[in-house]
């Protein structure tokens, strides 16, 4: 094998990965849609990163804090997409290009 | 018997109370459901006041703590709901349109929340808490849909929040890697006499820079002025005062006295702390000065007290988070007034624009006296209030010996004279517009802000009481053992 052993630290270098790409889509994707799917995916990095603490060092904690994440992240996306629909109902777009009437 | 109410389960009752009866009771019930509210709201905030409140029930003693700092910030958090409930119920979606029973009911919930928070002693109650607060004060923000502006902020406060949130979980996370534990005190005593584990610090910068959302600190602060704006009046308030305060007690708690203030960490978080203070204090201040929008303006204004705070917790010691405390409190008293009259103002002209203030000190003597006492406050001009909290923030840096810091801050002090001025003159000194609107503040708007305006100059010449608040808060022994014994 080239890798040898899988350890904790490569699991927490994918899930770094993978909130990075989270961070990307939040900061320079446009529609909000993506950005939405982007904050998933920064909670699902973190996730990862708690399952695999949870099995590396034999505590059960972390696998519940990852049901709490999930069901606070199922709250968050029912009124992020509550208020989208607003969104798109006043202004037929969901870009975030067309909200800029609040600047300096 | 008493340890089933606590103001957490009081506040979840009353929120969910006051939806039912919006939604099943005969009209007639229906239209008084402000005044229902405010009382609840009222109750709830004397109760949390009798020490009987602060018995946890067992089962939660193992998530949650009751200390003397969440003793000085329970009802700091219910005083914000009371002051907020009075605002809603005045707040008007359009000219005559009375706002439905959902705004006023739903800020109890992220209250429930900031309570839970407050004697929160484990990191996922104060992931859970955190969100009960940030999912609720989305939908209020987004509450006036018919405005675009509203809207706006409020997705632009999910999607920050959304972020502020992945950094906390995968900060959580990373505690779990490093040293298996999320218990405040555990944390403490994994890292106590060692040197800092790589995994901690991680998760120590991580959650850090969660909280740097909450406190709108730079460089996280680009959402907070759009939100102020956009968001309805009353929602400012609350996330100005309360959700920022959310932000500083879990510094304190972490930062200020937990495991993250230890030599070994501290040591990298101190100069952090103070970078970040120094920028935050510099940006908000600077971005203050121009603003002509009132809710703009306290936004900047915002970011800067902020920033002082933060240069308060980057000094090493106890002074540090006894500043902060006593600076949160004063600037609850100085802002919060300012907002309701703001609120006010919004309400005649439909608008915050800083130009319906042209003439309001000849026309409305009597807010104008106690809105300018308040401004003055939050400058930190003697003999108010602001003034003892700021002249601490800069002692704690002159005895901390931080030099750079120390003179950053007294610049930033003297220019942010600027920002609270500006809205000063434009009352007493600017000729009045040509079209003076025929109503008038209503009469409760003078003696409130006539009273807040004196209470913020009698507690300036009172600083001791801020002392006492400060010194109680740092009392670590849990008031539930205490009781029991």
């Amino acid at each position: 094998m080239i890798l040898g052993e899988i350890t904790l630290g490569h699991y927490l270098a994918l899930s770094g990965l993978l909130f990075l790409v989270g961070l990307a889509g939040v900061l320079l994707r446009r529609s909000l849609l993506i950005v939405m799917m982007s904050l998933e995916l920064l909670l699902n990095a973190a996730n990862l990163a708690l399952v695999a603490a949870a099995r590396f060092k034999g505590i059960p904690d972390p696998q519940v804090a990852v049901f709490f994440v999930i069901t606070v992240a199922a709250a968050e996306v029912a009124v992020g997409l509550a208020i989208l629909v607003a969104i798109f109902r006043l202004k037929k777009s969901t870009s975030a290009e067309d909200f800029s009437s609040l600047k300096f | 018997m008493s340890k089933w109410f606590s103001p957490e389960i009081l506040l979840t009752l009353a929120g969910v109370g006051l939806i039912l009866v919006d939604s099943l009771a005969p009209e007639r019930i229906r239209r008084r459901i402000p005044l229902l509210a405010l009382l609840s709201s009222l109750g709830i905030l004397v109760w949390s006041l009798c020490p009987s409140s602060r018995v946890l029930p067992p089962s939660w003693l193992h998530l949650f703590v009751s200390d003397g700092l969440s003793a000085v910030f329970k009802p700091f958090f219910l005083l914000c709901l009371v002051v907020v409930t009075g605002m809603a119920s005045r707040y008007r979606l359009a000219a005559d349109e009375m706002v439905r029973g959902e705004f006023l009911a739903l800020p109890f919930f992220p209250t429930a929340g900031l309570c839970l928070l407050a004697s929160a002693r484990d990191f996922l109650a104060v992931f859970v808490a955190l969100e009960l607060v940030s999912i609720s004060l989305y939908l209020l923000a987004a509450f006036h849909r018919a405005k675009p502006a509203s809207l706006e902020a409020g997705i632009k406060l999910l999607v920050m929040g959304g972020l502020s949130t992945g950094f906390l979980v995968m900060g959580i996370a990373w505690l779990y890697a490093g040293a298996g534990t999320t218990e405040f005190s555990k944390l403490l005593l994994f890292q106590a006499g060692q040197e800092a584990n790589p995994a901690v610090l991680v998760a120590a910068g991580l959650i850090l820079a969660g909280i740097g959302f909450k406190v709108a600190a730079v460089p996280f602060h680009a959402w907070a002025p759009d939100v102020y704006e956009g968001a309805p009046t009353p929602v400012t308030a609350y996330l100005a005062v309360a959700s920022k305060a959310a932000g500083f007690i879990l510094l304190l708690r972490l930062f200020g006295i937990g495991a993250f203030a230890l030599e070994s960490v501290g040591v990298f978080f101190r100069p952090i702390l103070l970078t970040l203070g120094i920028a935050t204090v510099t940006l908000g201040t600077l971005a203050a000065l121009p603003q002509r929008d009132l809710k703009r303006l306290l936004a900047y204004s915002g970011i800067a007290h902020a920033g002082f705070m933060i240069l308060a917790l980057g000094t090493r010691g106890e002074g540090g988070i006894g500043t902060v405390v006593a600076y949160l409190w004063a600037y609850l008293l100085a802002s919060l007034p300012v907002l309701l009259f703001i609120n006010e103002l919004e309400l005649l002209h439909g608008s915050t624009d800083m130009r319906h203030l042209d003439g309001m000190g000849r026309r409305e003597p009597g807010p104008s006296l106690g809105f300018t006492l308040c401004l003055l406050s939050m400058a930190g001009l003697p003999p108010l209030v602001g003034f003892p909290v700021k002249l601490a923030v800069l002692a704690n840096l002159w005895n901390a010996g931080e030099t750079p810091a120390l003179v950053v801050a007294v610049i930033m002090a003297v220019a942010g004279l600027g920002i609270y001025l500006t809205p000063i003159r434009v009352m007493y000194w600017e000729r009045e517009a040509d079209a003076i609107p025929a109503k008038r503040f209503p009469p409760f708007l003078i003696w409130v802000m006539l009273a807040t305006g004196l209470l913020n100059v009698w507690l300036g010449l009172q600083p001791q009481i801020l002392v006492r608040l400060a010194e109680k808060s740092l009392n670590p022994l849990p008031a539930t053992e205490a009781i029991r014994e």
